[in-house]
């Protein structure tokens, strides 16, 4: 029975477990092995889940938790190595579609940190609940989001081409 | 370029991103076997508590049943060495319990660090004091053996058996702790700088 409606919940949320796979993994086989990590583990601590939280923001703080201490043997690869893209929008301005791509780029060479906050913001948490998940002070989280966007917009500039 | 500009078009994009998995395909990874390294650390406590609680049943039947006094001596004193790392291995395994996924990153991350810390230095403290232990009482039940005729005490013999125990313990020791730093010390390292960096 509570392995039903553990299916039911998961089943609605996927999309938390897909982007944080896709945000700490760079290859397919990596968010495949994380993706099944992170449904195992939430399955595992769904005893403890009372329904105090929202089942998302509890969700997010197993799968953030999982993806960070997720340990996976790599092939060494060079850091600036990277292969991971998000699907591109035909429809969409190419202009955008750069900024978008080069943006993701940034984002996928952030720290394992820095990486959590940036998604819990795109999800418009607020910097408490962002602390909330990660322990920390609700200015801890605006000064390292503060850092965070000035090297986003640094980073950026390194992949973001425009067509003169 | 801003992160706060483009965040409809990551998001957007995100969703786009993503295969569906269907009910029953996150069903049958429920029965798969998880890969973290606290869970492998509490499968291989298990398994050690049960090679230990073994052990120390038939240490206990031998001291007993057995006629030879070496051997009574030598397993009954195991016995409650046996007792006593049931009991350690148990406090271990119950500290690994506590980490807890659903607890915040930080939190999570600390108690992580310190469950795999006090595992690499019980496993060597453990490991090494069992050495000396086991060879030094072997070797002065069986120089004791009332059943045997007695023989003079040998310097030579003892000096031999001391380097040796002094080489062994030190290859050993530096090899478990090498062997230890190579499988958790990289890891143990990565943790506590995500800790610091959270601190920051």
């Amino acid at each position: 029975m509570q392995e039903k409606v553990f299916i039911g919940l998961l089943d609605k949320h996927q999309g938390i477990i897909h982007r944080v796979c896709h945000v700490y993994m760079n290859d397919p086989a990596g968010r495949e092995d994380l993706f099944q990590e992170i449904t195992l583990q939430a399955w595992k601590a769904f005893g403890s889940f009372r329904g105090e939280a929202q089942f998302s923001t509890w969700l997010y703080r197993v799968a953030l938790n999982t993806a960070i201490t997720f340990f996976k043997k790599e092939k060494r690869r060079p850091a600036t190595s990277f292969t991971g893209q998000l699907p591109e929008k035909p429809e969409e301005d190419s202009f955008i579609e750069e900024q978008v791509q080069a943006m993701y780029k940034a984002i996928a060479h952030l720290s394992k940190i820095d990486k959590a906050l940036v998604m819990l913001y795109l999800e418009d948490y607020s910097y408490k609940e962002i602390g909330e998940v990660l322990g920390i002070t609700a200015n801890n989280v605006a000064v390292k989001m503060n850092r965070i966007k000035t090297r986003l917009r640094e980073e950026t500039n390194k992949y973001y081409h425009p067509v003169k | 370029m801003e992160l706060d500009q483009l965040k409809s078009q990551l998001n957007s994009r995100m969703k786009t991103a993503r295969q569906e998995r269907s009910a029953a395909e996150i069903a049958s990874m429920l029965a798969k076997d998880t890969g973290s390294v606290i869970q492998k650390i509490r499968r291989s406590l298990r398994i050690e508590l049960a090679s230990a609680i073994a052990f120390t049943v038939a240490c206990g039947l031998v001291a007993i049943f057995t006629g030879s006094w070496v051997y009574k001596t030598y397993c009954g004193i195991f016995f409650f060495v046996g007792v006593a790392f049931i009991f350690l291995l148990a406090i271990l395994l119950k500290k690994t319990l506590q980490v807890s996924n659903v607890a915040p990153v930080k939190a999570n991350l600390h108690s992580l660090v310190l469950v795999l810390k006090q595992y690499v230095k019980r496993y060597l403290q453990l490991g090494m004091a069992l050495l000396p232990a086991c060879f030094v009482l072997a070797y002065w039940l069986s120089y004791h053996d009332p059943s045997r005729t007695a023989k003079p005490f040998r310097w030579d013999i003892f000096g031999y058996l001391v380097a040796y125990l002094v080489v062994a313990g030190t290859v050993i020791y530096y090899f478990s702790r090498w062997y230890l730093q190579k499988l958790y010390g990289n890891y143990i390292r990565q943790l506590e700088e995500m800790e610091t960096e959270l601190e920051e």
